[in-house]
């Protein structure tokens, strides 16, 4: 079920009012409930994979009771690395196996040896890569003894499976998120209307942004060779708000359902394209991908300690790793690689923490230090998506190729833009619209945070505003990007 | 809970409440500018009564730009009106002509531009958008049956909700308030455009083709005809100039003239065919392989209005 559909529009009001009127009296039926709702919206996709889940959820409340009884180091680390194996084998399976296998052929031919190809036709099951991660961090956390294990399934079965974060994060870690089921919700005027607030934020990023957008950025990556330098650069630029807009419109729709439901999720990006270097970039983009790989494989790996040698090879690994957890292509390895050269001078130079706090953080306007450090770490991001969008890395080196050759400093003519349903002006409108809003509200967790003490006038006319462009904007309907991962 | 249900009812209610008016200024705004080719110019005109014409010139976008009604006018006095709708769907050009007909005075004669493509579409969408801000107001848009069911019945009777996402449109008429100058004069539309050369280039890689035309196309035209001469309005066909060079793709080019002249004869109407007329071979009339510009469109009126004077004296 898609969170711009006519479905979760009809979906989200029944499960309110079931879960506020219906069964707030009884934590254990809001928790079943809370599963029940969250199969079946996981389900509306397909339901065969609703026993992955189940599966997936049986093995690690297992592995938890198991942990909580043993005190053997071997037996425990067994009960670990079979909650690894089994969630990493299932996404191994459906996610890397033909990968593998094709790069095995044709690592064979290379030397002469020809094998034939056994690829099977698997379809990736939607939002694995996110509660597996969210039910390892379950494990280890309480192998690790960071967490209590629970006795409660059905609070498990919810941690797990909690519709808002399902399918595409943020990544919960199961210290923040799964005690919140213990706990009896109480609905909170504040929280909820902050929730819709975000929710609308949301929205307006995904249908106006994302999907105006990805109709420009198909548009110049499907054929890179009819176009310019400067149009493809354009094409990179829309691909980059798309994926924004897309994304983060997504986290913030999930945070703002949860909050309607009592939950508090982590936040998942903060204004990341404000970013004054790569390092300040990675801290906004993707908050709960970065930190679950900050502390369940960097700082296991020995972080940022040790040798110069280690420090490279720890951070090439984790942005590497990063980028294949996207998908199995070496465009998102190269994606991962690409931003660990970005981020490797500022760590060797131990310039990593500079930029903490937000960009002109007592000033309405950036200074043009400032407006020159987010412009280039926003043209360094740019370039990376070059590969994390393209089909294959022939694709990437062609379109950059179009990109850096003399044509990148022609102007674009109107009959580029000819076979599009939105001005090219109207979208950059929108984008720009977008970007002053996000300026102004990015002290907050969020965009429209901003609007809590504004008149009321201001406020509702603001909401009128946004929704309407929602209606009258939309691009055509494109599915999440991150759910094919 | 009580207080944000409150809320939320309370902002429901006030957007439906604005829904109707936002939907009377989108509609209004959109009917003022000149985009979708200009219809919305030729759709005020027709529904506003401001027709007195006594020449009616229909079809595509060919008859649009071919056939300039001042030129007519100058030779031979009457007032004409140019219909001519882009894209070749005879469907909505019938219904422009039955509205054409109930807000305005009968035309004494009709010119009908029957191209080689004018009977080869089928029952389609194209050019729709020109119909979007009256669907909710003028219930003969909504119920019309030449009109393909592009919009459905909740979009002609629920306020605002045909235009989701048709923003683009919305902002772009918005901006064409501040252009003060139409896009048609009585209905024409004059292009004071060079050949583009796109031809040129994409020749070598063309195949010639057959016109395939639709038997409902053909029955409608047939019955469009007898209609217009019960009412009394003389119908001439007119094939008008298409560039030599583009003709050549054309197959059954033949076939096709032949066919007008046997539904002329059927009729007992005219066809005057200018599809093998000199002015077919000059280059620097046209824009594209297909259409005049408005130097061509010039030279092409002045050749007809002399060609249909005699037809009409009386």
């Amino acid at each position: 079920m898609l969170f711009n559909s006519l479905d979760f529009a009809i979906f989200l009001p029944i499960v309110f009012v079931l879960y506020w009127f219906v069964t707030a009296r009884n934590l254990k039926l809001q928790n079943l409930l809370i599963v029940v709702a969250s199969y079946v919206f996981y389900g509306w996709w397909d339901w065969r994979f609703l026993s992955l889940i189940l599966f997936s959820t049986l093995v690690d409340y297992l592995v938890g009771l198991g942990l909580s009884k043993q005190e053997n180091l071997l037996k425990r680390r067994v009960l670990l690395w079979t909650s690894i194996g089994v969630n990493l084998g299932f996404l191994g399976f459906f996610k890397y196996y033909n990968f593998f296998l094709d790069n095995f052929i044709e690592a064979f031919s290379f030397f002469g040896r020809d094998i034939s190809p056994n690829s099977l036709n698997i379809i990736l099951p939607v939002g694995i890569s996110f509660y597996t991660f969210q039910t390892l961090s379950y494990s280890i956390d309480v192998y690790k003894r960071k967490l209590e294990p629970t006795r409660d399934f059905v609070a498990f079965a919810a941690f797990v499976s909690f519709f808002p974060q399902l399918v595409a994060g943020p990544i919960e870690r199961a210290s923040n998120l799964l005690p919140q089921f213990y706990a009896r919700r109480t609905f909170e005027y504040s929280k909820a209307v902050d929730g819709l607030r975000q929710i609308l934020w949301g929205l307006f990023k995904k249908v106006v942004i994302a999907d105006n957008a990805a109709e420009f950025a198909n548009m110049f990556f499907n054929s890179p060779a009819d176009y310019p330098g400067s149009v493809l650069f354009l094409g990179a630029v829309f691909f980059a708000f798309q994926i924004y807009g897309d994304f983060s419109g997504y986290s913030d729709i999930a945070i703002g359902t949860a909050r309607l439901f009592g939950f508090s999720l982590m936040q998942n990006f903060a204004f990341p394209y404000f970013s004054r270097d790569m390092a300040e970039f990675w801290r906004r983009w993707h908050i709960s991908l970065s930190t679950w790989f900050r502390d369940y494989l960097y700082i296991p790996l020995g972080g940022s300690r040790g040798s110069l040698a280690l420090k490279v090879r720890n951070t090439f690994i984790i942005f590497v790793v990063s980028g294949f957890w996207h998908g199995a292509n070496w465009t998102f390895i190269v994606w991962g690689a690409l931003n660990a050269l970005y981020f490797l001078p500022l760590l060797l130079a131990r310039k990593n923490r500079t930029h903490l706090g937000p960009v002109a953080e007592n000033h309405i306007l950036p200074s043009l230090r400032e407006i020159w450090q987010m412009g280039t770490t926003f043209a360094l991001t740019v370039l990376a998506w070059v590969f994390f969008r393209a089909e294959d890395m022939a694709h990437a080196m062609a379109y950059l190729k179009g990109i850096f050759s003399t044509s990148l400093f022609t102007v674009p003519k109107g009959a580029h833009f000819v076979n599009l349903s939105t001005h090219p002006g109207t979208v950059a409108l929108l984008i720009v619209a977008l970007s002053i809003i996000e300026w102004s509200g990015r002290h907050h967790a969020h965009a429209l945070g901003q609007c809590t003490k504004w008149k009321w006038p201001y406020k509702y006319g603001l909401y009128y505003l946004i929704a309407l462009f929602i209606f009258l904007f939309g691009g055509q309907e494109q599915t999440f990007i991150y759910f094919q991962f | 809970m009580k207080k944000i249900l409150t809320k939320v009812l309370l902002l429901a209610i006030f957007s439906i409440a604005l829904i109707y008016p936002l939907d009377l200024l989108f509609s209004k705004v959109i009917k003022q500018s000149s985009l979708a080719f200009g219809e919305y110019e030729v759709w005020n005109d027709i529904l506003n009564s401001e027709i007195n014409a006594e020449i009616a010139i229909y079809g595509s976008s060919r008859a649009m730009m071919h056939f300039n009604p001042a030129i007519l006018f100058d030779s031979l006095y009457l007032n004409a009106y140019n219909f001519g709708m882009d894209g070749h769907n005879l469907w909505s050009q019938i219904f422009r002509h039955e509205q054409y007909l109930i807000h305005n005075p009968s035309p004494k004669v009709i010119i009908h531009s029957a191209d080689f493509f004018t009977l080869a579409s089928k029952f389609n969408g194209y050019n729709n958008e020109q119909f979007l801000p009256y669907l909710l107001w003028n219930k003969n848009f909504s119920q019309s049956a030449y009109l393909p069911m592009h919009y459905s019945w909740w979009d002609c009777n629920i306020p605002l909700l045909r235009y989701r996402n048709k923003g683009n449109i919305i902002l772009q008429s918005f901006i064409d308030l501040f252009n003060t100058k139409a896009l048609r004069t009585a209905g024409f539309v004059g292009r004071k455009w060079e050949w583009n050369k796109d031809f040129d280039k994409a020749k070598a890689n063309m195949n010639s083709y057959t016109i395939k035309m639709d038997s409902t196309a053909i029955d409608l035209f047939h019955a469009y005809i007898e209609e217009c001469q019960h009412k009394g309005i003389t119908v001439i066909l007119v094939n008008s100039p298409v560039y030599v060079e583009g003709q050549k793709f054309i197959d059954n080019r033949d076939e096709l003239r032949a066919f007008y002249n046997s539904v002329a004869d059927q009729h007992n109407i005219k066809y005057l065919d200018y599809s093998l007329h000199n002015i077919c071979n000059k280059r620097e009339y046209f824009y594209n392989a297909t259409h005049l510009n408005s130097r061509g469109a010039n030279a092409f009126s002045s050749i007809l209005a002399k060609d249909i004077k005699p037809l009409i004296a009386n």
